[in-house]
């Protein structure tokens, strides 16, 4: 079934589909399990008629920004930091990954996580969520209002921004109560502060055994093994039943997994570059979401831990006349200007 | 007075021998010392093939990852950056695998708190900060090899002691080879390196392999094909079998599009990248105690 959409871009259905047993039969395949035509949203409109299309959109969503001003800040008061609270994160893409040394000279990994338009949606109060614990929605990094239904166009614009690819939810009380439409920049972390990362991993399909929980497996052919090579063995002790979550092939990655406990050493303000100690999961260009850590060991108790392991609460406002560095290091981090390290 | 006597006060004044200036002529002019740094007025002007390393050098060149957007552009120009605020503190010269270096590292273990190696470039590899290279010398007939980051912190210089450019860009062959060619005086001095403005000889000679057990080499995943050993002579006697195995190898390699990387077009780019950083690494405003308030 050929629409004006494959045409128009190329692209071809599959002449023989597979129904949910990966069977293929082409004549008895019934119409309502066939891919649902789409037709791309330009596809009644002109050349001309779509750059305008694309030009207007721009123009609307840089007339919605500039609608936001610091003054619409203050509607919402700012209540003090409590034990026990919890403050609201931000969206970001991973960039890559980057050496980093130390005043001592040693030497560690840090991934690049780039905060692209980052954006509160919506803000959720406790009743109308869950009884006990708020909520609010953050965004990242803008896209064509066209490739998306309308639906997603007003939950946008409700809070006056341009439409975002990826929302986050994050689970905050109503002490860090924060406005839909606020921007949170790298200044919402502080150097030094601990975090927790969330992203999807990357997907491997299905694999089997060896890969997915790097067991030994058997002899090569060399050794004299036949048809005993990437197994496990036995699956079951003398109970007569195979117990739960024996390890068999199956979906490996593609999942969402935390990493806690990872420390920011390092922020560049120009282009909203968080400098994240260790790995996270995800491939480049995938969306990250960060928030302040869940460790016992890392959650403040006073309000003077706060100022080392939480960043601004609940959220950083800058203070006039203030001229915030580009280039932000922690203490123990060795900024590469700097002459080279010598022991005394 | 006598003639006698003025000539005697004249000869016997009260300038001594020592401070002989009367033996020295005002129109004598000492002759510059030669040095192994080579001003832009001596050496001229840098030819296509050696650029300034603060401009561009081998490590600037992204890898290639394809699809495109499985790459992002910003990391590359963050980590230029940072590799040209470690070249404006020391100096890092120019050497490519072949060539004898040595290398100071400071060490809170070692007498005057620093350590010095000496050794042959094996390879160098990396983007960027993550460059690393090999230093290889057999001392007292014992093979030790050095990895460095180029770009760490704790390395008090780098020297560069004789200039040589292989063909080879991997020499972990040489761990097979006669030893001389790895072993290196620890107090060697340096020769002065072909200036600038000229391209550099490459060694092209041939480097025998020894009879050995154990290789410490992979001769068989390596591509492109060696030039500077002899291989095919060597394996004629022992391993046919391997021999067939690397030819089969090798017809499909080279047909490879993926591991032919055009970067010369990505070169440009980088030297007016480099050019533009350098006058706006001094203007960026940098902070290791700024907290949110």
């Amino acid at each position: 079934m050929e629409t004006l959409h494959s045409l128009k871009s190329g692209s071809r259905y599959k002449d023989r589909y597979t129904d949910k047993f990966g069977v293929r039969s082409d004549k008895f395949v019934p119409v309502s399990k066939l891919p649902a035509p789409r037709w791309h949203w330009d596809y009644d409109l002109t050349e001309e008629n779509t750059d305008f299309m694309k030009q207007m959109s721009q123009v609307h969503d840089e007339e919605l920004l500039s609608q936001q001003s610091p003054l619409n800040d203050d509607e919402w008061s700012n209540s003090p930091w409590e034990q026990g609270s919890l403050r609201c994160g931000a969206v970001g893409m991973k960039v890559g990954c980057q050496p980093l040394w130390f005043r001592d000279g040693t030497y560690a990994v840090c991934t690049l996580v780039q905060l692209q338009d980052c954006h509160v949606v919506r803000y959720i109060p406790k009743e109308d969520y869950n009884t006990k614990v708020a909520a609010a929605i953050v965004g990242c990094k803008n896209t064509n209002p066209f490739h998306r239904n309308e639906k997603y166009a007003e939950f946008c614009h409700n809070a006056g921004i341009p439409l975002k690819t990826r929302c986050f939810r994050f689970h905050i009380t109503e002490n860090a109560a924060i406005k839909p439409g606020t921007k949170l920049d790298v200044t919402h972390f502080r150097p030094g502060q601990y975090v927790d990362c969330l992203a999807k991993t990357i997907g491997w399909g299905t694999q089997g055994v060896m890969q997915r929980y790097k067991v030994s497996g058997g002899p090569s052919d060399a050794r004299g093994s036949h048809g005993f090579h990437r197994r496990i063995g036995s699956i079951a002790n003398r109970s007569g039943h195979v117990p739960k979550n024996t390890k068999m092939p199956g979906q490996l990655g593609g999942q969402y997994v935390t990493v806690r406990g990872l420390q920011i050493l390092r922020m560049n303000t120009r282009y909203n570059v968080l400098y994240i100690k260790g790995r996270m999961p995800g491939h480049t260009n995938q969306f990250i979401k960060i928030s302040d850590s869940s460790m016992k060991k890392y959650k403040p108790q006073t309000e003077e831990q706060t100022k080392k392991l939480l960043g601004p609460f609940p959220r950083y406002r800058p203070t006039e006349g203030e001229v915030i560095p580009e280039d932000i290091y922690h203490e123990s981090v060795f900024p590469l200007d700097e002459p080279t390290i010598t022991f005394s | 007075m006598h003639i006698r006597n003025i000539a005697h006060k004249f000869l016997y004044s009260q300038v001594s021998w020592k401070s002989s200036s009367r033996f020295v002529s005002s129109k004598f002019v000492a002759p510059s010392r030669p040095t192994l740094k080579l001003s832009d007025e001596e050496g001229g002007k840098n030819i296509d093939g050696r650029e300034n390393p603060k401009l561009f050098s081998e490590e600037y060149i992204p890898p290639q990852i394809l699809p495109e957007w499985h790459s992002n552009k910003l990391k590359y120009k963050l980590e230029r950056m940072d590799c040209l605020r470690r070249r404006n503190v020391v100096e890092i010269p120019e050497f490519y695998p072949g060539s004898i270096l040595s290398v100071t590292v400071s060490d809170e273990y070692g007498p005057e708190k620093n350590t010095k190696f000496v050794g042959r470039c094996l390879w160098r590899d990396g983007f960027a900060l993550a460059c690393k290279f090999v230093l290889r010398n057999v001392i007292e007939g014992e093979g030790f090899e050095i990895m460095y980051h180029l770009h760490s912190p704790t390395i008090q210089q780098i020297q560069v002691l004789r200039l040589e450019k292989w063909i080879d860009t991997d020499l972990r062959y040489l761990r097979d080879a006669d030893p001389k060619h790895c072993t290196i005086d620890p107090n060697m001095i340096a020769q002065a390196p072909t200036p600038v403005s000229q391209p550099l000889p490459v060694f092209k000679e041939k480097v025998n392999l020894g009879d050995r057990t154990w290789w410490g080499w992979k001769f068989d995943r390596s591509w492109p094909r060696p030039y500077n050993a002899f291989i095919e002579e060597h394996l004629l006697e022992e391993d046919y079998i391997e021999r067939d195995r690397l030819r089969e190898r090798q017809t499909y390699m080279k047909f490879d599009i993926c591991r032919h990387y055009d970067t010369r077009s990505l070169k440009k780019q980088i030297m007016t990248e480099m050019e533009k950083n350098q006058k706006r690494i001094k203007n960026i405003h940098k902070s290791t105690s700024w907290q949110p308030n």
